[in-house]
C-alpha cells in the first residue's frame, strides 16, 4: 500500500503517522500546483479519500471515492487477497 | 484551491443558519446591557453604508487573505456587499433573492431571502444589521438565544476606542467572537477565532466610514448577474468518478518522495505483489 498526501505539511503528516504507528509507505505529493502534485491530477483526484487497486501489471482493478471500507475489502477479495 | 472552496462554503452557509446548538456562557449583566444598547441602535438604523476590510489568517500554513470592499444594507432584507481581489465575491439581495457571486469563476449561489433578512450579510458585523443576535452565529451555526456575551472591557484599535463583548460557541466547532462596539453603539468590527481541526482561523472584519442615514430605495438593490454567469452546483459523486482512471486502463506511472526519505515508484510498489492499494488522503 502507498498512501499519497498532497495537502498537509510534512510535519503534520509525520506527527499523524508517528502517533498512529502506520507502517505502510507514505508518499509526499507536495502541494497543489507543484510538480509532484501531478500524480493527483493524473489519477483524477478531486475528493478525499480516493482509492485505487492496481495489479502487478499496473492495470486499474478497482477505484472508489469516499470512506467505504466494505467496498475496498470486497474489491481486495475479488482480486484474490484475503 | 482551498481558498476558493472555503469561500464557496461561506456563501453556502448562508442557507444553513443556526442549525446547531451553542453552549451558554455565564450571565454577565454588563454584557447583556451593552448588547441591548447595540440592538436598539441597530434597529434605529434603517440603512447602513460602509467600507469593509476583511482578513483571514490560518495558523498552520500561515496563509493570509486580505480584501477590502463596500457595503450597502437596507431594512428589512436588502444588501449589496462587494469584496475585491483576492476574494472577489459579491453578495446581493434584491429583497427576494440573494446571490453570492464568485466573480473570478463567474459562478453564483442563489437563495431565497428571509423576510427579516436573517442570515443575510455574509459575515458579522454585516449579518448583525438584520439580526443582532443571530447575526453573530450565522456563519458557523449556533443557538442565538443562548448567547451570553461577556463584557471584556475597552480596547483601542487603529486610534478608535471600542467597548468589547466576547461570545463563545462550542458547537459545531469552537468559535470565539469579539464584538467591537463603537461610540454609535453599533458593532463595527469583529474578530473571530475558529478551530478547524488542528488549525485556528482568525477572521477579522472591520467597517469604516459607517453611515446610517443614507436614503435608499428597493430599486437601488436590483442586481444583474454578469453575462454567462453559471449557477454553482456541488459536484456529485458521479462527477468525481468520471475524472478517475477507468478500470482496466493502465494506472499512470509515478515516482514520489516518501516520508522516510526514499523514493517510491509504481513499479516498485507493485513488484511481487498481487495488488497494490494506492490511497490519496489528507489529515486536515
Amino acid at each position: 500500500m502507498v498512501a499519497v498526501n498532497g495537502i498537509d505539511s510534512k510535519d503534520v503528516i509525520k506527527k499523524y503517522v508517528d502517533e498512529n504507528k502506520f507502517t505502510f509507505q507514505i508518499a509526499l505529493a507536495g502541494k497543489n500546483g507543484g510538480k509532484e502534485y501531478k500524480v493527483a491530477d493524473q489519477y483524477g483526484v478531486m475528493a478525499y479519500p480516493t482509492n485505487y487497486l492496481i495489479d502487478a501489471k499496473g492495470k486499474v482493478l478497482w477505484r472508489g471515492v469516499g470512506f467505504d471500507e466494505k467496498a475496498i475489502r470486497a474489491a481486495l477479495e475479488k482480486a484474490g487477497v484475503k | 484551491m482551498l481558498v476558493t472552496t472555503r469561500w464557496g462554503l461561506a456563501g453556502a452557509a448562508l442557507s444553513l443558519l443556526m442549525l446547531l446548538g451553542a453552549s451558554p456562557g455565564r450571565a454577565d449583566e454588563k454584557g447583556d446591557a451593552l448588547l441591548k444598547e447595540v440592538e436598539k441602535a441597530t434597529k434605529a438604523a434603517k440603512t447602513l453604508t460602509a467600507e469593509v476590510s476583511f482578513t483571514e489568517t490560518m495558523s498552520g500554513q500561515g496563509q493570509k487573505i486580505s480584501a477590502t470592499g463596500k457595503v450597502r444594507l437596507m431594512r428589512p432584507n436588502y444588501a449589496y456587499i462587494a469584496l475585491d481581489s483576492p476574494v472577489d465575491q459579491v453578495l446581493a439581495s434584491d429583497g427576494k433573492t440573494s446571490y453570492t457571486l464568485m466573480s473570478k469563476q463567474n459562478q453564483y449561489l442563489k437563495n431565497q431571502v428571509d423576510a427579516q433578512g436573517h442570515g443575510l450579510g455574509f459575515l458579522p458585523p454585516m449579518t448583525m444589521f438584520f439580526d443582532t443576535k443571530g447575526g453573530i452565529t450565522s456563519l458557523f451555526g449556533g443557538d442565538a438565544s443562548a448567547l451570553s456575551p461577556k463584557y471584556v472591557g475597552k480596547e483601542t484599535v487603529e486610534g478608535k476606542e471600542y467597548e468589547v463583548l466576547r461570545v463563545t460557541q462550542e458547537n459545531p466547532q469552537h468559535v470565539e467572537t469579539k464584538l467591537y462596539v463603537g461610540q454609535n453603539k453599533l458593532v463595527t468590527r469583529i474578530h473571530m477565532e475558529v478551530k478547524l481541526g488542528n488549525e485556528t482561523a482568525q477572521i477579522e472584519v472591520a467597517l469604516k466610514n459607517v453611515k446610517t442615514d443614507t436614503a435608499m430605495k428597493a430599486a437601488d438593490f436590483a442586481f444583474q448577474l454578469p453575462k454567462g454567469a453559471k449557477e454553482f452546483t456541488q459536484p456529485s459523486m458521479d462527477d468525481y468518478e468520471k475524472k478517475l482512471v477507468a478500470v482496466g486502463k493502465d494506472a499512470p506511472t509515478f515516482s514520489l518522495p516518501t516520508l522516510s526519505g526514499t523514493e517510491t515508484t509504481i513499479y516498485e510498489a507493485t513488484k511481487d505483489k498481487k495488488v497494490m492499494l494506492l490511497n490519496f488522503w489528507f489529515y486536515g
